[in-house]
Protein backbone atom coordinates (compact mmCIF):
# COMPACT_ATOMS: atom_id res chain seq x y z
CA UNK A 1 0.00 0.00 0.00
CA UNK A 2 1.46 3.27 -1.07
CA UNK A 3 1.93 6.03 1.49
CA UNK A 4 -0.83 8.45 0.50
CA UNK A 5 -0.38 12.03 1.68
CA UNK A 6 -3.29 13.65 -0.06
CA UNK A 7 -6.32 12.33 -1.78
CA UNK A 8 -9.06 14.03 -3.75
CA UNK A 9 -11.78 11.41 -4.07
CA UNK A 10 -14.50 11.42 -6.74
CA UNK A 11 -14.45 15.18 -7.04
CA UNK A 12 -17.29 16.73 -9.01
CA UNK A 13 -17.57 20.47 -9.43
CA UNK A 14 -20.38 22.25 -11.23
CA UNK A 15 -20.40 25.92 -12.11
CA UNK A 16 -24.09 26.73 -12.59
CA UNK A 17 -24.77 23.55 -14.51
CA UNK A 18 -21.44 23.38 -16.30
CA UNK A 19 -19.45 20.41 -15.08
CA UNK A 20 -15.84 21.52 -14.64
CA UNK A 21 -14.86 18.25 -12.96
CA UNK A 22 -16.64 14.91 -12.98
CA UNK A 23 -15.64 12.12 -10.58
CA UNK A 24 -11.96 12.99 -10.64
CA UNK A 25 -9.76 11.13 -8.19
CA UNK A 26 -6.20 12.18 -7.48
CA UNK A 27 -3.98 10.26 -5.11
CA UNK A 28 -0.73 11.92 -4.16
CA UNK A 29 2.01 9.76 -2.73
CA UNK A 30 4.26 11.16 -0.03
CA UNK A 31 7.54 12.42 -1.42
CA UNK A 32 6.45 12.35 -5.04
CA UNK A 33 6.23 15.01 -7.69
CA UNK A 34 2.78 14.62 -9.14
CA UNK A 35 1.86 16.36 -12.36
CA UNK A 36 -1.64 17.27 -13.50
CA UNK A 37 -1.83 18.07 -17.20
CA UNK A 38 -4.51 18.54 -19.78
CA UNK A 39 -5.63 20.88 -22.53
CA UNK A 40 -7.16 24.27 -21.76
CA UNK A 41 -10.42 23.96 -19.91
CA UNK A 42 -9.70 20.42 -18.75
CA UNK A 43 -10.28 21.41 -15.11
CA UNK A 44 -6.69 21.46 -13.89
CA UNK A 45 -6.91 24.72 -11.99
CA UNK A 46 -10.38 23.87 -10.70
CA UNK A 47 -8.96 20.68 -9.22
CA UNK A 48 -6.12 22.63 -7.61
CA UNK A 49 -8.60 25.14 -6.21
CA UNK A 50 -10.64 22.32 -4.70
CA UNK A 51 -7.52 20.75 -3.19
CA UNK A 52 -6.31 24.03 -1.70
CA UNK A 53 -9.76 25.00 -0.45
CA UNK A 54 -10.50 27.98 -2.69
CA UNK A 55 -13.47 26.13 -4.12
CA UNK A 56 -15.60 23.60 -2.35
CA UNK A 57 -16.51 20.62 -4.51
CA UNK A 58 -20.12 19.88 -5.44
CA UNK A 59 -19.40 16.28 -4.53
CA UNK A 60 -16.42 14.37 -3.29
CA UNK A 61 -13.94 14.42 -0.44
CA UNK A 62 -10.51 15.96 0.00
CA UNK A 63 -8.23 14.24 2.49
CA UNK A 64 -4.84 15.23 3.86
CA UNK A 65 -2.96 12.58 5.83
CA UNK A 66 -6.19 10.64 6.12
CA UNK A 67 -8.08 13.58 7.59
CA UNK A 68 -11.15 14.97 5.82
CA UNK A 69 -10.37 18.61 5.02
CA UNK A 70 -13.11 19.18 2.42
CA UNK A 71 -14.79 21.94 4.43
CA UNK A 72 -11.67 23.69 5.73
CA UNK A 73 -10.87 27.17 4.45
CA UNK A 74 -7.52 27.63 2.67
CA UNK A 75 -6.28 29.53 5.74
CA UNK A 76 -6.98 26.53 7.96
CA UNK A 77 -5.19 24.18 5.57
CA UNK A 78 -1.91 26.10 5.77
CA UNK A 79 -1.05 25.02 9.36
CA UNK A 80 -1.76 21.42 8.29
CA UNK A 81 1.15 21.73 5.88
CA UNK A 82 -0.68 22.53 2.64
CA UNK A 83 0.42 25.62 0.69
CA UNK A 84 -0.08 26.73 -2.89
CA UNK A 85 1.28 29.15 -5.44
CA UNK A 86 -0.82 31.07 -7.93
CA UNK A 87 -0.82 31.13 -11.71
CA UNK A 88 -1.38 34.87 -11.58
CA UNK A 89 1.08 36.00 -8.98
CA UNK A 90 -0.14 37.06 -5.56
CA UNK A 91 2.99 38.75 -4.25
CA UNK A 92 3.00 41.75 -1.92
CA UNK A 93 4.11 44.22 -4.55
CA UNK A 94 4.90 47.03 -2.14
CA UNK A 95 6.93 44.88 0.24
CA UNK A 96 10.53 44.05 -0.46
CA UNK A 97 11.56 40.66 -1.75
CA UNK A 98 12.94 39.69 1.63
CA UNK A 99 9.82 40.88 3.46
CA UNK A 100 7.69 38.67 1.23
CA UNK A 101 9.70 35.68 2.39
CA UNK A 102 9.66 36.80 6.03
CA UNK A 103 5.88 37.11 5.93
CA UNK A 104 5.78 33.62 4.45
CA UNK A 105 7.55 32.36 7.57
CA UNK A 106 5.02 34.02 9.79
CA UNK A 107 3.44 30.87 11.17
CA UNK A 108 6.87 29.82 12.43
CA UNK A 109 8.03 33.15 13.83
CA UNK A 110 8.06 33.48 17.58
CA UNK A 111 7.11 37.15 17.34
CA UNK A 112 3.54 35.96 17.60
CA UNK A 113 0.65 38.35 17.43
CA UNK A 114 -0.23 37.59 21.01
CA UNK A 115 3.06 38.81 22.34
CA UNK A 116 3.38 42.51 22.90
CA UNK A 117 6.86 42.63 21.44
CA UNK A 118 6.64 43.72 17.82
CA UNK A 119 10.26 42.98 16.94
CA UNK A 120 11.56 39.63 15.89
CA UNK A 121 13.10 37.85 18.86
CA UNK A 122 16.42 36.02 19.16
CA UNK A 123 14.74 32.77 18.18
CA UNK A 124 13.74 34.41 14.92
CA UNK A 125 17.38 34.98 13.98
CA UNK A 126 17.35 31.41 12.76
CA UNK A 127 14.39 32.27 10.57
CA UNK A 128 16.28 35.27 9.23
CA UNK A 129 19.05 32.91 8.17
CA UNK A 130 16.52 30.58 6.58
CA UNK A 131 14.99 33.50 4.70
CA UNK A 132 18.38 34.49 3.37
CA UNK A 133 19.04 30.88 2.46
CA UNK A 134 15.73 30.67 0.58
CA UNK A 135 16.53 33.88 -1.28
CA UNK A 136 19.90 32.50 -2.23
CA UNK A 137 18.65 29.17 -3.49
CA UNK A 138 16.10 30.93 -5.69
CA UNK A 139 18.68 33.36 -7.04
CA UNK A 140 17.06 36.38 -5.40
CA UNK A 141 19.76 37.56 -3.01
CA UNK A 142 20.78 40.58 -5.04
CA UNK A 143 17.15 41.75 -5.24
CA UNK A 144 16.36 41.31 -1.54
CA UNK A 145 15.72 44.98 -0.78
CA UNK A 146 13.73 45.75 -3.92
CA UNK A 147 9.96 46.04 -3.87
CA UNK A 148 8.63 42.76 -5.25
CA UNK A 149 6.57 44.52 -7.91
CA UNK A 150 9.71 45.87 -9.58
CA UNK A 151 11.17 42.42 -10.31
CA UNK A 152 10.97 40.89 -13.79
CA UNK A 153 8.13 38.41 -14.17
CA UNK A 154 10.30 35.29 -14.08
CA UNK A 155 11.92 36.35 -10.80
CA UNK A 156 8.53 37.17 -9.32
CA UNK A 157 7.53 33.58 -10.04
CA UNK A 158 10.68 32.37 -8.28
CA UNK A 159 9.86 34.63 -5.34
CA UNK A 160 6.38 33.23 -5.06
CA UNK A 161 7.79 29.72 -4.82
CA UNK A 162 10.39 30.90 -2.29
CA UNK A 163 7.67 32.48 -0.16
CA UNK A 164 5.45 29.40 -0.33
CA UNK A 165 8.36 27.18 0.67
CA UNK A 166 9.30 29.36 3.63
CA UNK A 167 5.93 28.55 5.19
CA UNK A 168 7.51 25.07 5.48
CA UNK A 169 4.63 23.15 3.96
CA UNK A 170 4.71 19.39 3.65
CA UNK A 171 2.76 19.50 0.43
CA UNK A 172 3.07 22.27 -2.13
CA UNK A 173 0.48 22.82 -4.85
CA UNK A 174 1.94 24.74 -7.79
CA UNK A 175 -0.38 26.35 -10.32
CA UNK A 176 1.40 26.60 -13.68
CA UNK A 177 4.82 27.53 -12.33
CA UNK A 178 6.37 27.60 -15.80
CA UNK A 179 3.75 29.86 -17.40
CA UNK A 180 5.32 33.10 -18.56
CA UNK A 181 8.86 31.91 -17.92
CA UNK A 182 11.60 32.08 -20.53
CA UNK A 183 13.11 28.87 -21.86
CA UNK A 184 16.14 29.31 -19.60
CA UNK A 185 14.00 29.95 -16.52
CA UNK A 186 12.05 26.78 -17.29
CA UNK A 187 15.29 24.84 -17.38
CA UNK A 188 16.28 26.31 -14.00
CA UNK A 189 12.89 25.46 -12.55
CA UNK A 190 13.25 21.70 -12.95
CA UNK A 191 16.25 21.19 -10.60
CA UNK A 192 14.69 23.57 -8.05
CA UNK A 193 11.50 21.55 -7.87
CA UNK A 194 13.57 18.38 -7.60
CA UNK A 195 15.60 19.78 -4.73
CA UNK A 196 12.37 20.76 -2.92
CA UNK A 197 11.30 17.14 -3.17
CA UNK A 198 14.72 15.99 -1.96
CA UNK A 199 14.24 18.20 1.10
CA UNK A 200 11.15 16.17 1.92
CA UNK A 201 8.39 18.14 0.22
CA UNK A 202 5.61 16.55 -1.79
CA UNK A 203 4.80 18.59 -4.88
CA UNK A 204 1.70 18.71 -7.05
CA UNK A 205 2.20 20.65 -10.26
CA UNK A 206 -0.61 21.79 -12.49
CA UNK A 207 1.08 22.65 -15.73
CA UNK A 208 0.50 23.29 -19.38
CA UNK A 209 4.10 22.83 -20.38
CA UNK A 210 4.66 19.17 -21.29
CA UNK A 211 8.45 19.38 -21.22
CA UNK A 212 8.53 20.49 -17.59
CA UNK A 213 6.04 17.80 -16.62
CA UNK A 214 7.85 15.07 -18.52
CA UNK A 215 11.23 15.91 -16.95
CA UNK A 216 10.28 16.56 -13.37
CA UNK A 217 7.27 14.42 -12.47
CA UNK A 218 7.18 10.91 -11.06
CA UNK A 219 3.48 10.48 -11.74
CA UNK A 220 1.22 12.27 -14.16
CA UNK A 221 -2.55 12.53 -14.18
CA UNK A 222 -4.08 13.66 -17.46
CA UNK A 223 -7.40 15.48 -17.36
CA UNK A 224 -9.65 16.12 -20.32
CA UNK A 225 -13.10 17.74 -20.27
CA UNK A 226 -13.17 17.49 -16.49
CA UNK A 227 -12.53 13.76 -16.40
CA UNK A 228 -9.46 11.85 -15.43
CA UNK A 229 -8.10 10.28 -18.61
CA UNK A 230 -5.09 8.34 -17.44
CA UNK A 231 -2.58 8.18 -14.64
CA UNK A 232 0.94 6.79 -14.83
CA UNK A 233 4.58 7.61 -15.36
CA UNK A 234 5.17 10.59 -17.66
CA UNK A 235 6.47 8.31 -20.40
CA UNK A 236 3.43 6.05 -20.30
CA UNK A 237 0.82 8.69 -19.79
CA UNK A 238 2.00 11.17 -22.36
CA UNK A 239 2.52 8.59 -25.07
CA UNK A 240 -0.84 6.91 -24.70
CA UNK A 241 -3.19 7.10 -27.62
CA UNK A 242 -6.00 8.73 -25.62
CA UNK A 243 -3.77 11.57 -24.50
CA UNK A 244 -2.52 12.18 -28.00
CA UNK A 245 -6.11 12.35 -29.16
CA UNK A 246 -7.04 14.78 -26.41
CA UNK A 247 -4.15 17.07 -27.18
CA UNK A 248 -3.87 16.79 -30.93
CA UNK A 249 -7.46 16.06 -31.70
CA UNK A 250 -6.64 13.24 -34.08
CA UNK B 1 4.14 88.78 8.43
CA UNK B 2 4.15 86.20 5.67
CA UNK B 3 6.84 84.00 7.17
CA UNK B 4 5.05 83.93 10.53
CA UNK B 5 1.83 82.90 8.80
CA UNK B 6 3.65 80.20 6.84
CA UNK B 7 5.05 78.75 10.06
CA UNK B 8 1.64 78.94 11.75
CA UNK B 9 0.16 77.18 8.74
CA UNK B 10 2.72 74.39 8.84
CA UNK B 11 2.06 73.92 12.56
CA UNK B 12 -1.67 73.66 11.91
CA UNK B 13 -0.81 71.23 9.13
CA UNK B 14 1.04 68.89 11.48
CA UNK B 15 -2.16 68.24 13.45
CA UNK B 16 -4.02 67.64 10.17
CA UNK B 17 -1.24 65.25 9.20
CA UNK B 18 -1.85 63.11 12.28
CA UNK B 19 -5.57 62.79 11.64
CA UNK B 20 -4.93 62.12 7.93
CA UNK B 21 -2.43 59.38 8.86
CA UNK B 22 -5.08 57.97 11.10
CA UNK B 23 -7.64 57.79 8.26
CA UNK B 24 -5.12 56.50 5.74
CA UNK B 25 -4.04 53.60 7.95
CA UNK B 26 -7.60 52.31 8.03
CA UNK B 27 -8.06 52.87 4.30
CA UNK B 28 -4.92 50.82 3.76
CA UNK B 29 -5.96 47.95 5.99
CA UNK B 30 -9.60 47.60 5.00
CA UNK B 31 -10.20 49.84 1.96
CA UNK B 32 -12.83 51.54 4.09
CA UNK B 33 -13.15 54.87 5.82
CA UNK B 34 -13.79 55.00 9.53
CA UNK B 35 -16.05 58.04 9.76
CA UNK B 36 -16.01 57.99 13.54
CA UNK B 37 -12.35 59.03 13.72
CA UNK B 38 -13.18 62.75 13.90
CA UNK B 39 -15.40 62.14 16.92
CA UNK B 40 -12.75 59.82 18.35
CA UNK B 41 -10.30 62.71 18.20
CA UNK B 42 -12.86 64.99 19.84
CA UNK B 43 -13.62 62.60 22.73
CA UNK B 44 -9.90 62.07 23.33
CA UNK B 45 -9.34 65.82 23.37
CA UNK B 46 -12.21 66.40 25.80
CA UNK B 47 -10.90 63.69 28.10
CA UNK B 48 -7.40 65.14 27.90
CA UNK B 49 -8.72 68.62 28.64
CA UNK B 50 -10.70 67.35 31.64
CA UNK B 51 -7.62 65.59 32.98
CA UNK B 52 -5.71 68.86 32.67
CA UNK B 53 -8.31 71.16 34.17
CA UNK B 54 -10.06 68.93 36.75
CA UNK B 55 -7.25 66.68 37.93
CA UNK B 56 -4.45 69.09 37.23
CA UNK B 57 -2.15 66.35 35.93
CA UNK B 58 0.97 67.14 33.89
CA UNK B 59 0.40 67.52 30.15
CA UNK B 60 2.30 64.33 29.39
CA UNK B 61 -0.17 62.26 31.42
CA UNK B 62 -3.19 63.97 29.89
CA UNK B 63 -1.71 63.36 26.46
CA UNK B 64 -1.17 59.66 27.20
CA UNK B 65 -4.74 59.46 28.48
CA UNK B 66 -5.96 60.97 25.20
CA UNK B 67 -3.99 58.35 23.26
CA UNK B 68 -5.47 55.51 25.31
CA UNK B 69 -9.03 56.87 24.93
CA UNK B 70 -8.52 57.22 21.17
CA UNK B 71 -7.14 53.68 20.88
CA UNK B 72 -10.02 52.23 22.92
CA UNK B 73 -12.72 54.01 20.94
CA UNK B 74 -11.19 53.05 17.60
CA UNK B 75 -10.91 49.43 18.72
CA UNK B 76 -14.56 49.44 19.77
CA UNK B 77 -15.56 51.12 16.49
CA UNK B 78 -13.82 48.31 14.61
CA UNK B 79 -15.80 45.69 16.49
CA UNK B 80 -19.12 47.57 16.20
CA UNK B 81 -18.95 48.87 12.65
CA UNK B 82 -16.51 46.75 10.69
CA UNK B 83 -15.68 43.35 12.13
CA UNK B 84 -19.19 41.95 12.23
CA UNK B 85 -20.83 44.13 9.60
CA UNK B 86 -21.20 42.36 6.29
CA UNK B 87 -18.49 43.27 3.81
CA UNK B 88 -20.96 42.65 0.96
CA UNK B 89 -22.64 45.99 1.60
CA UNK B 90 -19.99 48.57 0.93
CA UNK B 91 -21.96 51.37 2.50
CA UNK B 92 -22.82 49.47 5.69
CA UNK B 93 -19.53 50.06 7.54
CA UNK B 94 -19.53 53.69 6.40
CA UNK B 95 -23.02 54.37 7.73
CA UNK B 96 -22.36 52.34 10.83
CA UNK B 97 -19.20 54.28 11.67
CA UNK B 98 -21.01 57.56 10.99
CA UNK B 99 -23.55 56.33 13.54
CA UNK B 100 -20.83 55.58 16.07
CA UNK B 101 -19.64 59.17 15.57
CA UNK B 102 -23.14 60.56 16.29
CA UNK B 103 -23.45 58.39 19.37
CA UNK B 104 -20.06 59.59 20.61
CA UNK B 105 -21.04 63.24 20.24
CA UNK B 106 -24.36 62.67 22.04
CA UNK B 107 -22.70 60.67 24.79
CA UNK B 108 -20.14 63.37 25.45
CA UNK B 109 -22.71 66.18 25.52
CA UNK B 110 -25.08 64.14 27.74
CA UNK B 111 -22.49 62.93 30.19
CA UNK B 112 -19.95 65.73 30.26
CA UNK B 113 -22.05 68.62 29.06
CA UNK B 114 -21.85 70.66 25.89
CA UNK B 115 -19.43 73.26 27.24
CA UNK B 116 -16.23 74.08 25.53
CA UNK B 117 -13.28 72.89 27.56
CA UNK B 118 -10.17 74.90 28.11
CA UNK B 119 -6.72 73.49 27.38
CA UNK B 120 -4.31 75.59 29.44
CA UNK B 121 -0.95 76.71 28.14
CA UNK B 122 1.72 74.14 28.90
CA UNK B 123 5.04 75.84 28.30
CA UNK B 124 4.46 79.42 29.44
CA UNK B 125 8.00 80.70 29.46
CA UNK B 126 9.40 79.14 26.34
CA UNK B 127 9.46 81.05 23.12
CA UNK B 128 11.79 81.20 20.18
CA UNK B 129 12.26 84.44 18.31
CA UNK B 130 14.20 84.56 15.08
CA UNK B 131 13.99 88.07 13.69
CA UNK B 132 10.28 88.75 13.26
CA UNK B 133 9.39 85.06 13.59
CA UNK B 134 7.93 83.95 16.91
CA UNK B 135 7.22 80.39 17.98
CA UNK B 136 5.70 79.83 21.42
CA UNK B 137 6.27 76.81 23.64
CA UNK B 138 2.97 75.09 22.89
CA UNK B 139 3.59 75.32 19.17
CA UNK B 140 6.93 73.64 19.78
CA UNK B 141 5.20 70.83 21.66
CA UNK B 142 2.76 70.33 18.80
CA UNK B 143 5.54 70.28 16.24
CA UNK B 144 7.82 67.93 18.16
CA UNK B 145 5.09 65.50 19.24
CA UNK B 146 3.48 65.34 15.78
CA UNK B 147 6.83 64.83 14.08
CA UNK B 148 7.84 62.22 16.62
CA UNK B 149 4.60 60.27 16.18
CA UNK B 150 4.92 60.37 12.41
CA UNK B 151 8.49 59.09 12.55
CA UNK B 152 7.56 56.39 15.06
CA UNK B 153 4.74 55.28 12.79
CA UNK B 154 7.10 55.01 9.83
CA UNK B 155 9.57 52.98 11.89
CA UNK B 156 6.80 50.78 13.22
CA UNK B 157 5.42 50.09 9.74
CA UNK B 158 8.78 49.51 8.10
CA UNK B 159 10.95 47.92 10.75
CA UNK B 160 8.78 45.68 12.91
CA UNK B 161 7.08 42.35 12.30
CA UNK B 162 3.68 43.83 13.11
CA UNK B 163 4.26 46.72 10.74
CA UNK B 164 5.20 44.27 8.03
CA UNK B 165 1.98 42.37 8.66
CA UNK B 166 -0.05 45.61 8.45
CA UNK B 167 1.55 46.41 5.11
CA UNK B 168 0.94 42.85 3.96
CA UNK B 169 -2.75 43.05 4.89
CA UNK B 170 -3.07 46.40 3.17
CA UNK B 171 -1.49 44.92 0.04
CA UNK B 172 -3.52 41.69 -0.15
CA UNK B 173 -5.36 40.61 2.98
CA UNK B 174 -6.49 37.22 1.64
CA UNK B 175 -2.95 36.28 0.73
CA UNK B 176 -1.68 37.44 4.12
CA UNK B 177 -4.21 35.15 5.74
CA UNK B 178 -2.99 32.28 3.58
CA UNK B 179 0.47 32.76 5.05
CA UNK B 180 -0.92 32.17 8.52
CA UNK B 181 -1.14 35.79 9.67
CA UNK B 182 -4.21 36.43 11.87
CA UNK B 183 -5.68 39.08 9.60
CA UNK B 184 -8.53 40.25 11.84
CA UNK B 185 -6.14 40.83 14.72
CA UNK B 186 -3.83 42.82 12.45
CA UNK B 187 -6.77 44.96 11.34
CA UNK B 188 -7.80 45.53 14.96
CA UNK B 189 -4.23 46.62 15.67
CA UNK B 190 -4.39 49.00 12.72
CA UNK B 191 -7.59 50.55 14.08
CA UNK B 192 -6.04 50.92 17.53
CA UNK B 193 -2.99 52.70 16.12
CA UNK B 194 -5.20 54.90 13.99
CA UNK B 195 -7.23 55.78 17.10
CA UNK B 196 -4.03 56.67 18.94
CA UNK B 197 -3.11 59.07 16.16
CA UNK B 198 -6.61 60.56 16.17
CA UNK B 199 -6.39 61.06 19.93
CA UNK B 200 -3.03 62.78 19.60
CA UNK B 201 -4.34 64.99 16.83
CA UNK B 202 -7.39 65.91 18.92
CA UNK B 203 -5.53 67.04 22.00
CA UNK B 204 -2.76 68.79 20.03
CA UNK B 205 -5.38 70.73 18.05
CA UNK B 206 -7.00 71.60 21.36
CA UNK B 207 -3.65 72.80 22.65
CA UNK B 208 -3.11 75.03 19.63
CA UNK B 209 -6.50 76.76 20.07
CA UNK B 210 -6.50 76.33 23.88
CA UNK B 211 -10.05 75.11 23.68
CA UNK B 212 -11.93 71.94 22.80
CA UNK B 213 -15.54 71.73 21.74
CA UNK B 214 -17.69 68.58 21.71
CA UNK B 215 -19.14 69.61 18.34
CA UNK B 216 -15.99 69.59 16.21
CA UNK B 217 -15.96 65.84 15.54
CA UNK B 218 -17.46 65.81 12.09
CA UNK B 219 -15.59 68.95 11.09
CA UNK B 220 -12.36 67.08 11.85
CA UNK B 221 -13.52 64.16 9.72
CA UNK B 222 -14.25 66.57 6.85
CA UNK B 223 -10.82 68.16 7.11
CA UNK B 224 -9.19 64.74 7.16
CA UNK B 225 -11.19 63.73 4.08
CA UNK B 226 -10.02 66.86 2.24
CA UNK B 227 -6.45 66.03 3.14
CA UNK B 228 -6.53 62.40 2.10
CA UNK B 229 -8.33 63.17 -1.16
CA UNK B 230 -5.68 65.75 -1.97
CA UNK B 231 -2.82 63.49 -0.93
CA UNK B 232 -4.19 60.38 -2.55
CA UNK B 233 -6.38 57.89 -0.71
CA UNK B 234 -4.26 55.51 1.34
CA UNK B 235 -1.04 57.30 0.36
CA UNK B 236 0.62 57.94 3.71
CA UNK B 237 3.38 60.28 2.56
CA UNK B 238 1.02 62.13 0.21
CA UNK B 239 -1.34 62.63 3.14
CA UNK B 240 1.35 64.27 5.25
CA UNK B 241 2.36 66.65 2.44
CA UNK B 242 -1.28 67.52 1.66
CA UNK B 243 -1.94 68.16 5.36
CA UNK B 244 0.88 70.68 5.58
CA UNK B 245 -0.34 72.28 2.35
CA UNK B 246 -3.91 72.67 3.60
CA UNK B 247 -2.66 74.00 6.92
CA UNK B 248 -0.71 76.73 5.10
CA UNK B 249 -3.56 77.53 2.70
CA UNK B 250 -6.11 77.85 5.52
CA UNK B 251 -3.83 80.04 7.59
CA UNK B 252 -2.94 82.31 4.68
CA UNK B 253 -6.61 82.62 3.69
CA UNK B 254 -7.57 83.70 7.18
CA UNK B 255 -4.65 86.12 7.39
CA UNK B 256 -4.88 87.79 4.01
CA UNK B 257 -8.44 87.28 2.74
CA UNK B 258 -11.10 86.49 5.28
CA UNK B 259 -11.91 83.73 7.72
CA UNK B 260 -15.17 83.12 5.88
CA UNK B 261 -13.29 81.97 2.78
CA UNK B 262 -11.17 79.48 4.70
CA UNK B 263 -13.15 76.33 3.98
CA UNK B 264 -14.37 77.55 0.60
CA UNK B 265 -10.88 77.72 -0.85
CA UNK B 266 -9.90 74.30 0.47
CA UNK B 267 -13.15 72.76 -0.82
CA UNK B 268 -12.57 74.37 -4.23
CA UNK B 269 -9.05 72.99 -4.32
CA UNK B 270 -10.29 69.52 -3.47
CA UNK B 271 -13.09 69.81 -6.05
CA UNK B 272 -10.57 70.70 -8.75
CA UNK B 273 -8.32 67.84 -7.63
CA UNK B 274 -11.19 65.38 -7.85
CA UNK B 275 -11.90 66.45 -11.43
CA UNK B 276 -8.34 66.83 -12.67
CA UNK B 277 -6.39 64.28 -10.63
CA UNK B 278 -8.81 61.95 -8.85
CA UNK B 279 -5.92 59.75 -7.75
CA UNK B 280 -4.63 62.62 -5.61
CA UNK B 281 -1.88 65.16 -6.18
CA UNK B 282 0.89 62.92 -4.92
CA UNK B 283 -0.10 59.49 -6.16
CA UNK B 284 1.16 58.11 -9.43
CA UNK B 285 -0.74 54.87 -9.19
CA UNK B 286 -4.28 55.48 -10.46
CA UNK B 287 -5.33 52.06 -9.23
CA UNK B 288 -5.78 53.31 -5.70
CA UNK B 289 -8.98 55.13 -6.65
CA UNK B 290 -10.67 51.88 -7.47
CA UNK B 291 -10.06 50.62 -3.99
CA UNK B 292 -12.71 52.42 -2.03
Amino acid sequence: MADLQMRALDITKHFQGVAALTDVTLEVERGSIHGVVGPNGAGKTTLLNVMSGFLSPSQGVVELDGRDITRLTPQKRVPLGLTRTFQNLRLFGGLTVRENVLLGQHSHARTGFLSLWPLRTAGDKELDCEADHALESFGLTEYRSRPAATLPYGLQKQLEIARAVSAKPRLLLMDEPAAGMTAQERLDLVPRIRSLRDEGLTVVIVEHDMDVIATVCDVVTVLNFGRSLIEGTPADALSSAEVRTAYLGT
Amino acid sequence: MLIQQLVNGLLLGTTFALIALSFNLVVGALDRLNFALGETAMVSAICGALFLSQLDVPFVLAFLAALVVGALIAGITFLLSFRFVSADYHTAPILSSLGVGLVLTSLVTRVLGSDQRRVPTVLKDVRIEVGPLRIVGDQLIILVVAALMTVLLYIFLNRTAWGMAIRGVSDDSDMTGLLGVPVQRVILLTFVISGTLAGASGLLTGLSFHTVSPFTGFETTLTALMVIVLGGLGNITGGVVAALMIGVIETLTVAYLSATYRDLIVFLLVGITLVARPQGLFTRNTGVVGRV
